[in-house]
């Protein structure tokens, strides 16, 4: 108090807000603070209560390490881990095959319908993985699976060659719909590619063969390991395709294991422990695609002629185009219509005509089922309670990080990112080991999905706004400072407004990453508060593949609507190029 | 080494011809450049030159043999040509010995006599040292060398240049002009240069090929192309130039606005009685010089207008009297005069170049040269 | 719509049998006069309902508490009904969720139906978390139910009608914990389209032979109460290693819960599935071609109870459920979708009596014993 009345009228120290002198109360740093705590709570809580656990033992108080020692001495759990990490090369291997031919052909070449090419990538990139996982069972089942069924049809013989439930089923499902990030990594590298690099080459006598493989293909090998590593990290991490065909096919994986000990009789501690190869894993492998990067300076050198030239294929533009379109049937159009013709089926397993046609299991899922259509309604309510808690956390961060308002503001950045780093179901385990105990007690709510989403998805909308607020010149908030509107108000009345096209593309994101997220909510849901995902998944398990089918129909539906909104609002990019 | 031809060559982008029926003889070790403002097909013809264009009519051989015509395309990786982009286009994922290397290696070269190519076309452009780097590592000029040598060290036929040199600084650009003269002097290859720096269309070329529009406007030496320029893009665009329209009459002085005048350089398709342009450059003309003012020595008063002084000469826009003309004046900087002074300049008649008038160019070269110097 | 009025009509038909039954106490001469009424009642459903308990006390057949307004009265102010429970599949529970919410208008139904090991997880999950939310829980896995009687975690009750409740599996709990609320036997399931008649395995026994490999289909014994509990039995009978190391041999493919077998053998994914007898005859029934053996090695019957959850929300509502569950409607919708009845009165087209069949049932003791030692051997050999 003294001091402040020695202080000479009009005198504002260094660095001290000036509008905070006319508008009297300023809560601002409150509130910067308080997000801080929301953020260090939502990422550290989780974290420390998995670490704790996997110390200790059910019903015993103490330090041990015997969980550890039982995921690491257990044949089968060695077996599990060894599964996932083939099962994650498999399948990135496969991603990178389809995604990075892919994208040449699309953003190099001439190669026709270049366009409707992306699109469906898009629809490819939103679609759920385990909803193709699901359709697969019914395509490529050994027996019954319609593409097997086809082949006897016209081959003949005793059996069909396709085995979905399979090491290698899985990984053929994963890939397909793990392409889109190998394809979005690469492809925008090679925009970036200049012609004349390539035909600096080719003056040289090189063709055009010679001139993508050791030219092309090498400028844009960072983004092909990335895309890879990412490949590899989501399959790693996937827990609704790989369980739906491997629990069948009897080869563990991690996910399968974990979501095991949740099942009765439960071993959560087990669980927080076998979370620690899938975590250390993770860190690992983006650990080194870090320091494989950083070795290189690859930093492609362009000068004004960085123009790109589209490359004449000739016939072979037909063939990169048969490529496209047998990716695209094996990922959407076998899929949806396999789907499609499921759902509008009294029985799957009949022929599809007019006897067998209805609209039945449509009428059951959305009317009669009650968990079915409480479903629909949580998805949509927790996802977009779960984008709006994250776009508003996510800029209020980006902000403090981006204006460094408090000191230690790169560290926030850095801890907004790690669930990044986290694997969903190792996020949904923390969370459940966090918030089903006093004083939080979340479980049972639709809360704990929603704190779940958030925390998950909360580096996508962090990376998102702090992108935004790195191309909005800092002067346009000082004028508004120097008018006298204080630095909440400002980012208010200024900032937000300012941003708001961004910010939505952002809430879609997360709203849609929400809608199709399974491996978070498979064990943090409870009776009533099932989201689609949970409900199709253990649907599946009861065999009533019609109204998975109709469920699921539902679903994708709902997904290619905001979608098509986003697309329409925001235009192409407003969800590729903010996962890396 | 190799002579190059280019007949009747043609390309269309939609119906717009960007080059339009160009002829041109390249000869042995010749150095070539193909000067012009930017979209008048220079570009366009080099790339059709290196095989990565098809012409839509006419040919281009190289020693007398077709490597491009509407038919039959030769790619450009067995043209044995090299070259140099606007962007150097240096493979960021390479050495500078693995970029200079690599199109030895295409070419199977045994592996010691790639060692001694690769190391003597860095002793060439001085980059011996910095053989291991990564091109993130150099600055641009020493981009650009390695762009020389790669493009040199497969002993190539013909080098194309598309603009090298203009995404350096000026003081680099200086030093890379010479550069690259001096490279194709050590080496003898003929080459092919793309750019629309006049500067540098003068310093490096032993002929220079205008382009305007598509078509060749003039082919030269640099010093036919300065002073004897034959169509009025030609006058306009390169160095700085008086430029007047007028009338040819009959007695062989040409009628510029009333004033009558002498001109004795005439290019082909200048006729008697029909509309020319008068051309002459600011530093033909003489200011303060001791003869009688009169149509027959080209004599005229004039009032001083504007005034600047650059140092090495002195800048004078002034007014002829009784007349609309107004021409630039370059004088020695002792000729000293102030804006209203009345003086007399004598526009020496053998400096006088009278080319055909042609009035659409005359807007567009306006307009495209203006492009340039912005 | 149309369903719901067929779900209406079927449960007023089953109301008019029971108020016949406790009448006149003749199981077999009611139907006729029920059928000609069911169509024109529907409001007056409850007052029936009354009429009957009425009837029933005075007569004094039965302690019916189902009868007992004011447990009706307490049960319709609760308004609703929660059950969490393993038998059957969604659809019947469903049907038996219209059957009692017309027989008691006014108490809105939530039945949710999943394999053992999850819905008992969450069970107790939400438990611990202190949400509040099941009321009744129905499963296959009894040790699952005798943990939360020791745990302290059910209401005890003694519903009505018990009395018609076939003898031997009328008193699972002397305690009144929970009841028995379901007979599942387990058959060897088959397509007949996938499987030539001489080819046919006779036996549980038979089905470790090569010749089925590649050609069957379960769920899991970890996750299935159902299957844990075929699991013991095999184990009793021939032993662990011997039983299980030869089936595994043969490649079975096995999914979660049993149901999904079913949909195994019906698409011909699999030739034969070890399943639940009334599905196979439904699927049977709808025209599809499956058909099923019994054992000769012994028909695996679970017995399946249900008890009322401590905290339970609604515990009128519950009570009630439990004395429906013993009703002969129940029953009759049961046996309608040729599950077996608890009741000995009622009788399923195109299968056997239980007490016509070889059965054979681990006790209760037993399952609480070995069923959780069954659940990491199944994991350890078949890995889910």
């Amino acid at each position: 108090m003294a001091e402040q009345v020695q202080k000479p009228v009009g005198s504002v120290a260094p660095g001290q807000r000036v509008g905070k002198l006319r508008s009297g109360r300023d809560f601002s740093p409150i509130f910067w603070i308080a997000m801080v705590g929301v953020l260090v709570v939502l990422m550290g809580l989780p974290l420390f209560w998995l670490l704790v656990r996997s110390f200790s033992l059910p019903k015993e108080a103490g330090v041990t390490l015997e969980n550890y020692t039982t995921v690491f001495t257990t044949p089968r759990y060695l077996q599990a881990i060894w599964n996932s990490l083939l099962l994650a090369s498999g399948s990135a291997a496969l991603s990178v095959l389809i995604g990075v031919p892919m994208a040449w052909a699309i953003v190099r070449t001439n190669m026709p319908l270049r366009g409707l090419m992306r699109i469906l990538l898009l629809v490819a990139f939103t679609t759920p993985p385990f909803l193709g996982g699901i359709a697969w069972m019914l395509l490529a089942s050994p027996n019954s699976g319609w593409l097997n069924k086809l082949w006897l049809e016209w081959f003949g013989g005793e059996k069909g060659p396709f085995n979905v439930f399979s090491l290698g089923g899985a990984i053929f499902v994963v890939g397909i719909y793990s392409y889109p990030y190998t394809f979005l990594l690469v492809s925008s590298a090679l925009e970036f590619v200049s012609s004349e690099l390539e035909d600096a080459a080719q003056v040289l006598g090189a063709g055009t063969f010679q001139t993508t493989v050791k030219i092309t293909l090498p400028l844009v090998w960072p983004s092909i390991l990335s895309g890879f590593i990412l490949a590899f990290l989501e399959a790693l991490a996937l827990f609704g395709s790989p369980t739906l065909l491997l629990i069948p096919a009897r080869t563990p994986i991690i996910t399968t294991e974990i979501w095991q000990m949740f099942q009765f009789p439960p071993n959560i501690e087990l669980a927080s422990a076998f979370a620690m190869p899938l975590l250390l894993i993770t860190a690992f492998l983006l650990w080194l695609q870090r320091k494989l990067l950083a070795k290189r300076n690859y930093t492609t050198v362009t000068g004004k002629g960085g123009q790109k030239r589209t490359l004449d294929l000739g016939p072979w533009r037909w063939v990169f185009l048969g490529f496209c379109l047998l990716v695209s049937s094996f990922s959407l159009f076998l899929p949806f219509i396999m789907l499609i013709r499921t759902s509008l089926s009294k029985a799957w397993g009949k022929p599809f005509e007019g006897s067998n046609l209805t609209l039945q299991w449509f009428e059951d899922v959305l009317f009669k089922q009650p968990y079915t259509s409480l479903s629909i309604q949580n998805t949509l309510l927790f996802s977009a309670g779960a984008a709006t808690f994250a776009m508003f956390i996510g800029i209020s961060i980006a902000y403090i990080v981006n204006r460094k308002l408090i000191r230690g503001s790169r560290f926030l950045g850095f801890l907004v990112m790690t669930p990044l780093v986290i694997p969903g179901i190792v996020i949904a385990i923390g969370i459940f080991i966090a918030y089903s105990r006093p004083p939080l007690v979340l479980y049972g709510t639709g809360l704990i999905l929603i704190v779940a989403y958030t925390t998950r998805f909360l580096p996508m909308a962090y990376s998102n706004s702090s992108d935004i607020f790195k191309s909005i010149n800092p002067e346009l908030e000082m004028a508004a400072r120097n008018l006298g509107s204080n630095q909440l108000e400002t980012v208010r009345k200024i900032t937000v407004p300012l941003v708001k096209r961004g910010l939505v593309g952002g809430w879609i994101l997360v709203f849609i990453l929400a809608v199709r997220e399974l491996s978070c909510a498979i064990l943090l849901f409870s009776t009533n508060t099932q989201v689609m995902p949970t409900v199709l998944f253990e649907m599946v398990n009861e065999g009533s593949y019609e109204r998975v089918a109709a469920l699921g129909v539902v679903m994708l539906l709902l997904i290619f609507a905001v979608v098509g909104l986003a697309y329409r609002l925001l235009g192409r990019d407003f969800m590729l190029d903010k996962r890396s | 080494m190799a002579t190059i031809t280019l007949d009747n060559l043609t390309k269309y982008f939609g119906t717009h011809a960007a080059v339009n029926h160009i002829n041109l003889q390249v000869a042995e070790g010749e150095f070539i450049s193909l000067l012009g403002p930017s979209g008048c097909g220079k570009t366009t013809t080099l790339r059709m030159l290196a095989g990565f264009m098809s012409p839509d009519e006419g040919r281009i051989l190289v020693n007398d043999k077709v490597v491009s015509s509407k038919q039959k395309t030769i790619p450009p990786e067995k043209r044995n040509m090299s070259m140099i982009f606007q962007s150097y286009a240096i493979w960021p994922h390479k050495t500078v010995y693995e970029n200079v290397a690599f199109g030895l290696q295409l070419r199977k070269v045994s592996k010691e006599d790639l060692r001694n190519r690769v190391n003597k076309a860095l002793d060439i452009v001085r980059l011996n040292k910095l053989a291991d780097r990564y091109p993130a590592q150099l600055s641009g000029g020493q981009q650009q060398r390695v762009a020389l040598a790669r493009a040199v060290v497969i002993e190539p036929e013909i080098l194309l240049l598309d603009e090298p040199l203009s995404n350096l600084d000026a003081n680099l650009r200086e030093e890379m002009r010479a550069e690259v003269r001096r490279l194709h002097d050590e080496i003898g290859i003929t080459t092919v240069y793309v750019t629309h720096d006049q500067g540098e269309a003068l310093v490096t070329s032993d002929r220079i090929v205008v382009m305007y529009d598509g078509t060749i406007q003039q082919a030269g030496t640099p010093e036919e192309i300065y002073e004897s320029p034959s169509t009025e893009f030609v006058a306009r665009f390169i160095g700085r130039c008086n430029v007047i329209p007028g009338t040819l009459l009959p007695n062989g002085q040409v009628d510029i606005g009333g004033l009558h005048i002498l001109a004795e350089n005439r290019a082909n398709g200048v006729v008697t009685g029909h509309e020319v342009v008068f051309s002459v450059r600011p530093h033909s003309i003489l200011m303060d010089v001791d003869t009688t003012p009169g149509g027959s020595s080209n004599c005229f008063p004039a009032r001083i207008e504007h005034h600047i002084y650059l140092g090495e000469y002195r800048d004078y826009i002034v007014r002829l009297d009784n007349t609309d003309i107004t021409l630039s004046v370059n004088t020695p900087p002792n000729i000293r005069h102030t804006v209203g002074d009345e003086v007399l300049v004598k526009i020496p008649p053998e400096n006088c170049r009278l080319v055909p008038r042609n009035q659409q160019m005359e807007a567009e070269a306006i307009k495209a040269i203006a492009a340039i110097s912005a | 719509m149309g369903k719901k009025i067929r779900g209406i009509s079927i449960a007023l038909v089953a109301l008019f049998l029971v108020t016949f039954l406790a009448a006149c106490g003749d199981p077999t001469a009611t139907t006729a006069p029920a059928t000609t009424t069911t169509a024109a009642t529907t409001t007056a459903a409850p007052a029936t309902t009354t009429t009957a308990a009425a009837a029933t006390t005075t007569a004094g057949i039965a302690t019916s508490a189902a009868d007992d307004p004011a447990l009706v009265e307490a049960a319709k102010k609760e308004g609703k009904l929660v059950w969490y429970t393993v038998w059957f599949n969604q659809d019947i529970v469903n049907e038996i969720g219209a059957a009692f919410s017309a027989k008691y208008p006014g108490i809105k139904f939530e039945g949710t139906r999943n394999v053992a090991a999850t819905i008992y997880q969450k069970l107790t999950q939400e438990m611990q978390a202190g949400i509040k939310n099941v009321d009744v829980f129905g499963t296959t896995d009894i040790s699952q139910m005798i943990e939360l009687k020791e745990q302290g975690k059910l209401l005890q009750y003694n519903p009505a009608g018990k009395e018609n409740i076939i003898q031997q599996y009328r008193n699972p709990d002397n305690d009144n914990n929970y009841q028995t609320g379901a007979l599942i036997p387990l058959v060897i399931g088959y397509n007949t389209t996938k499987i030539k008649a001489e080819e046919l395995p006779k036996s549980w026994q038979d089905l470790t032979q090569d010749k089925y490999k590649d050609k069957m289909s379960t769920g899991s014994g970890a996750a299935s109460g159902q299957v844990g509990t075929w699991a013991l039995s095999m184990q009793q009978k021939y032993g662990w290693d011997a039983y299980f190391n030869a089936f595994n041999k043969q490649n079975p493919k096995l999914g979660r819960s049993i149901n999904d077998a079913v949909t195994d053998i019906v698409s011909g994914e699999r030739a034969i599935g070890i399943v639940p007898l009334g599905q196979v005859l439904a699927s049977k029934a709808k025209g599809n071609p499956v058909d099923a053996i019994y054992p000769s090695d012994g028909t695996v019957v679970v017995v399946s109870p249900v008890g009322i959850v401590k905290d339970a929300p609604h515990p009128a509502a519950s009570k009630l459920f439990l004395n429906f569950l013993n009703s002969k409607e129940y029953a009759e919708l049961v046996a309608k979708y040729f599950e077996q009845p608890i009741r000995g009165d009622i009788a399923v087209t195109g299968a056997k009596a239980i007490k016509d069949l070889q059965v054979v049932t681990p006790k209760p003791e037993e399952i609480r014993k070995d069923l959780p030692d069954i659940i990491k051997k199944w994991k350890t050999l078949f890995g889910a």
